[in-house]
């Protein structure tokens, strides 16, 4: 595909989804309302969009901007948003589309719904966003889904990435880049010359754009080319009406705000409900002078929920294609890769086909190498790496751990993790090899006691007694 | 301002990794960096009344 086809948008995608869109026309609170509709949604097993038209402000007033979240909570929608016919694709989907790309194309403001609207200076007032108080503990009301975007001064190369941004007041942002982020070294960059740093963070997408711009690449590397790639289409860039040529943004975004960064003015940010599934604490953050705020005449403001699968997922499956790009040039036989939500953004489980000997202990060096990453663990074909269940049965049959352990200690780690002792600034890092002993040669079973198992005969003889069967009432667990 | 101490413990044992503030203006505890309580540069801002206030001024502290 190119450019040709229709621009994919989120509104558009929005229709398109069915009755996997729960719009509600109850009118919720920003104020943790909509988070909880999520929760319960999430203990229920159910993970529609969930679209709110008119959320009710602080103020009880009801929003002119109509809010969106849950949009990245299935897997199932996601591969779709992908065209991939199947979620557990998605690890080798990711790794080849993201290295093929498709180049970005340029339009100008005239070509550009997000900027349909233009306020600047005195007429913007981030407030009237309705941006989401979502948990308890939260400090205020958050950008969640903020694509902020920045530049390395030196090669002009942007970057995009999806930070937590406090709305702190009428044109004021706080604005959180991990340490180490390509975003944060950015910043730091400019800060070292004595310069504010531009900024321009762009909201809503189709989906298949939002999970594309969270390509991990190199750093310094725009991820336009990659996100292109993994969306399938060319992804329409327009100029911003503070920075110009200089920092672009998707044109068919929902809302852009742009502003700078001044050099060294860091303030309290957070506490705020983080991926861990814990509390992120009041840290000392940047904060953005907003100059300008654009958007569509009917925007949606896209929400993630704060470490909920909404949140989680987009990533994860982004983690499994670049998991996968390190590991699979030195293990051949890794045939899959899976970042279970279970583990947040902590581990990854690698499957693999009849791998010889050694092989498997490489890839979890390879993989373990994956800064989010603290523990990897490597089963074969018949587990199911998207069960955790499943995964945890290798564990406890194929694992003796003095054996098919490694554990590697002074590596680089992903933020928030809650258990990092106070001042580590590495972690210790587990890989787990739970596949079964090789068989001596090709074609002989593998030298341990085979599995529990029914023939496919019997399957379908159960099956076909059960088929029509009223369920309802069975104990479930 | 009063601390609560723990005593250090260790290797072999599990210790904690954030401090809480009690907030001057309406006494309820929210968690907080370290770094941020300990360098006494910026203001915190208390979740729950948006108070602002410098961390030596908190009600009280407890460290990991």
């Amino acid at each position: 595909m190119t450019c040709e086809n229709p621009p994919i948008e989120l509104s558009s995608y929005l229709l398109s989804l069915g009755r996997a869109v729960f719009q509600t026309a109850h009118s919720l609170s920003v104020v943790q309302e909509i988070t909880a509709l999520q929760h319960l949604l999430g203990r229920a097993g159910r993970y529609p969009v969930i679209h709110v038209p008119q959320p009710r402000l602080v103020d009880g007033r009801t929003s002119e901007i109509g809010l969106v979240t849950n949009l990245c909570a299935s897997r199932e929608l996601m591969a779709h948003a992908l065209s991939i016919s199947d979620h557990r694709e998605c690890a080798r989907t990711f790794a080849s589309r993201a290295s093929t790309g498709i180049a970005p194309v340029d339009v100008g403001r005239g070509q550009a719904p997000v900027q349909q609207l233009v306020a600047q200076g005195g007429d913007i007032d981030l407030r009237q966003l309705p941006a989401l108080r979502q948990h308890v503990f939260d400090v205020g009301h958050y950008v969640t889904a903020g694509h902020c975007s920045t530049i390395e001064p030196d090669s002009g190369a942007d970057n995009t990435s999806i930070q937590r941004c406090w709305v702190k007041g009428q044109r004021l942002l706080s604005f959180f880049p991990y340490s180490g982020s390509h975003n944060a070294r950015n910043v730091e960059k400019f800060w070292a010359r004595g310069e504010p740093c531009p900024v321009a963070i762009w909201i809503g997408h189709h989906p298949a754009v939002v999970i594309g711009s969270q390509a991990k690449l190199a750093y310094p590397e725009s991820h336009w080319s990659a996100a292109g790639g993994i969306a399938g289409q060319s992804i329409r860039m327009v100029p911003t009406i503070t920075h110009g040529d200089r920092l672009k943004v998707p044109a068919d975004a929902e809302i852009v705000i742009e502003g700078w960064i001044p050099p060294h003015r860091l303030e309290a940010d957070g506490p705020f409900a983080e991926y861990p599934g814990y509390v992120g604490v009041q840290i000392a953050t940047p904060v953005i002078e907003v100059t300008c705020l654009t958007r569509r005449r009917e925007a949606i403001l896209h929400d993630f929920g704060g470490g909920l699968e909404d949140h989680l997922i987009p990533e994860n499956m982004a983690m499994e294609g670049k998991v996968y790009t390190l590991v699979k040039p030195v293990a051949p036989t890794l045939i899959n890769v899976h970042v279970p939500f279970s583990g947040r953004r902590f581990h990854a489980y690698l499957q693999f086909r009849d791998p010889p000997r050694g092989e498997v202990r490489d890839a979890l060096m390879a993989a373990l190498a994956y800064r989010r990453l603290r523990t990897v663990v490597a089963v074969d074909e018949d587990i199911d790496i998207f069960d955790d269940r499943s995964v945890l049965w290798a564990m406890s049959t194929r694992v003796q751990w003095h054996r098919d352990t490694i554990e590697a200690d002074g590596l680089t780690h992903g933020n928030l993790d809650p258990s990092l002792p106070l001042g580590a600034t590495t972690v210790t890092k587990l890989g787990i090899d739970a596949t079964l002993p090789p068989a001596p040669a090709y074609g002989l079973p593998k030298p341990v006691a085979p599995r529990n198992a029914v023939s496919d005969s019997a399957l379908a003889a159960a099956a076909k007694a059960l088929k029509e069967v009223d369920m309802t009432g069975w104990p479930s667990t | 301002m009063a601390e609560h101490m723990n005593t250090p413990l260790p290797h072999w044992e599990k210790s904690g990794n954030v401090m809480w503030v009690s907030c001057r203006s309406c006494r309820e505890w929210f968690p907080c960096a370290a770094e941020l309580v300990s360098q006494n540069k910026i203001e915190l801002v208390c979740p729950h009344c948006a108070a602002c206030f410098k961390p030596a001024d908190a009600a009280d502290t407890m460290n990991p």
